[in-house]
């Protein structure tokens, strides 16, 4: 039932050809491996008989209806380092230093349909050829061999084809991304996403004749999520769009995406900034302007593909991108839409606290909840006057907030802010003052937002102090650095 | 009692060092608000509702 396939190189993966039988398409499997994974992984688990769950829900609905029998079993790869080795007959797994989670690079479920067989897998990004950047990731655990393992990553799986196509993968994607990350929601199995894309069974072989676009929206509705559903305007550049994509990556949110004259949708996941700044700043930019490519997970290759941001990309770029979904939570009333044309107004409080020349900031703008910002200014301590914790641990801010940071390209350079602040995620589109906090290294307005109307009277100011020479930093906590193995 | 009384400070209360701020400092970004962005916001997510209702329509099969 388990065999231990050790690896030179991952030339060495053709061995599966051998090791899986024909119904899990070993000769696809072994070609998308070799070409996405990294020498890192030197040993592959091949865990025969497994009961997946995702495959389950289409075997009983759907293959088990056909005349053609299908097995209702999977095979599982679990990815190792080199220090992992196999004891066949005590079926014991060792390293030396007893940690086994820590050589672990996840999994990739083989579903025995002949076609398009890779199901159910979340792989660690460091060990996925030319994944790099930053990358939203969950801690997913994994049993096996009596072994209890976690690998941080972002679930994937191939479309089936006959009965979801890519736009049902991308939704699981996301969706088991939530499950595993947030306590709040349910886990959907792959038909239960077939399900939801419409109000009754569709039934045969309708999902594979596609979706529209309205259909994933239903879906991450039915999911409980709030979907918001933001589409670039036609023929005419729309920077704004990006920024606002790139905001929700940064924020947490994976997105799903769509390129419209492709008829393709995949989840976007992350993204890396350029290695510095493309030029000095002579004019206001934001930071999707700095950013380099954009990661993506796509049912028709492994996870983590990186592709250019901006421009042509083969197979596509960001620029392909020309709507997207991001399941947010309910309390998000102030849409990003309103976040991009409110920021570069602040500059417009410059005579009350020092700001940077607006001609030579990076404005960068991202979701967050307020328990998050006291977390991260308390993990700072040294970065900030004791009076400003103070205030930010009083601040009664709604559940989540917008930060939007301003920097010079000396600070973006070396990972710094000018000033940062806080809105109300929860503002109405109609407020003049959606702000919580406005800071910078001498200054800080606090606003009471206690009552309504308060105007000035409900404004404060603090002088802060000590804060001259600290590092203040960007806020780059959101999501999980690949490190390259 | 003295819980009741903290209960009904506001959050300015709490606060110590905190000063009055010069509402003619805030006359600038207030008038900007007003008269450009808000409506320019509002007009923004009307443009964008129009589109995603467009595009709701696109297929996705590949």
């Amino acid at each position: 039932m388990y065999t231990w396939m050790p690896l030179k190189s991952t030339s060495d993966l053709d061995g599966l050809r051998t090791e899986v039988s024909a119904e899990y398409n070993p000769e696809s499997v072994v070609k998308k491996l070799k070409t996405g994974l990294s020498d890192a992984v030197k040993g592959v688990l091949i865990e025969r008989k497994y009961v997946d769950k995702d495959y389950r829900s289409t075997y009983y609905n759907f293959y088990a209806k056909k005349g053609q029998t299908y097995r209702n079993d999977c095979v599982r790869l679990h990815f190792f380092d080199e220090t992992v080795s196999f004891d066949p007959k005590a079926l014991r797994l060792t390293c030396k230093d007893r940690e086994l989670k820590d050589h672990y690079f996840g999994y990739m479920v083989l579903r025995p349909t002949g076609i398009a067989t890779i199901g159910r897998s979340v792989l660690s990004p460091d060990v996925r050829k030319d994944a790099s950047g930053f990358i939203i990731t969950a801690n997913h655990k994994v049993h096996i061999l009596g072994y209890k393992l976690w690998i941080s990553g972002f679930p994937s799986m191939d479309q089936h084809r006959d009965i979801s196509v890519c736009a049902h993968a991308a939704c699981w994607s996301i969706l088991r991304h939530y499950s595993e990350n947030f306590t709040i929601y349910r886990e959907f199995l792959t038909h239960d996403i077939t399900l939801m894309t419409h109000e009754f069974n569709p039934g045969g072989l309708v999902p594979s004749k596609g979706l529209q676009v309205s259909h994933a929206e239903r879906v991450f509705q039915e999911a409980g999520t709030f979907p918001v559903h933001v589409a670039r305007a036609k023929g005419q550049p729309d920077p704004s769009f990006y920024r606002q994509l790139h905001a929700y990556v940064e924020s947490g949110f994976p997105l799903f995406a769509a390129m419209h004259t492709r008829g393709h949708a995949m989840a976007v996941v992350g993204y890396e900034w350029r290695a510095a700044l493309s030029d000095p700043v002579t004019a206001m930019r934001y930071a999707w302007d700095e950013v380099k490519s954009v990661v993506v997970v796509d049912d028709n290759y492994l996870p983590y593909m990186t592709i250019p941001a901006q421009g042509p990309g083969t197979p596509y770029s960001g620029s392909d991108i020309d709507a997207f979904i991001v399941a947010l939570p309910e309390k998000v009333f102030y849409p990003a839409d309103a976040v991009d044309r409110l920021a570069p107004t602040i500059f417009k409080l410059g005579m009350l606290l020092h700001l940077p020349a607006q001609n030579e900031a990076i404005i960068r703008y991202f979701i967050t909840t307020g328990s998050a910002l006291r977390n991260f200014m308390r993990n700072r301590e040294s970065e900030f006057d004791p009076k400003l914790i103070e205030a930010v641990m009083a601040l009664p801010f709604s559940q989540f907030i917008w930060v939007v940071e301003l920097a010079t390209g000396s600070d973006w350079a070396k990972g710094q802010i000018s000033a940062r602040a806080v809105l109300d995620a929860t503002a109405s589109l109609r407020e003049d003052m959606p702000f919580w906090l406005l800071h910078n290294r001498s200054k800080a307005l606090l606003f009471d937002r206690g009552s309504v109307g308060a105007g000035a009277k409900g404004i404060r100011e603090l002088t802060l102090t000590g804060m001259e020479k600290t590092s203040f930093s960007r806020w780059d906590r959101n999501l999980r650095p690949t490190q390259k193995k | 009692m003295d819980d009741e009384k903290k209960e009904e400070k506001g959050v300015f209360d709490l606060i110590e060092g905190l000063t009055a701020v010069d509402p003619k400092a805030l006359a600038a970004f207030q008038q900007a608000m007003i008269d450009e962005v808000i409506p320019e916001i509002v007009k923004v997510v009307e443009e964008r509702r129009m589109l995603a209702a467009e595009s709701r329509e696109w297929q996705l099969k590949c």
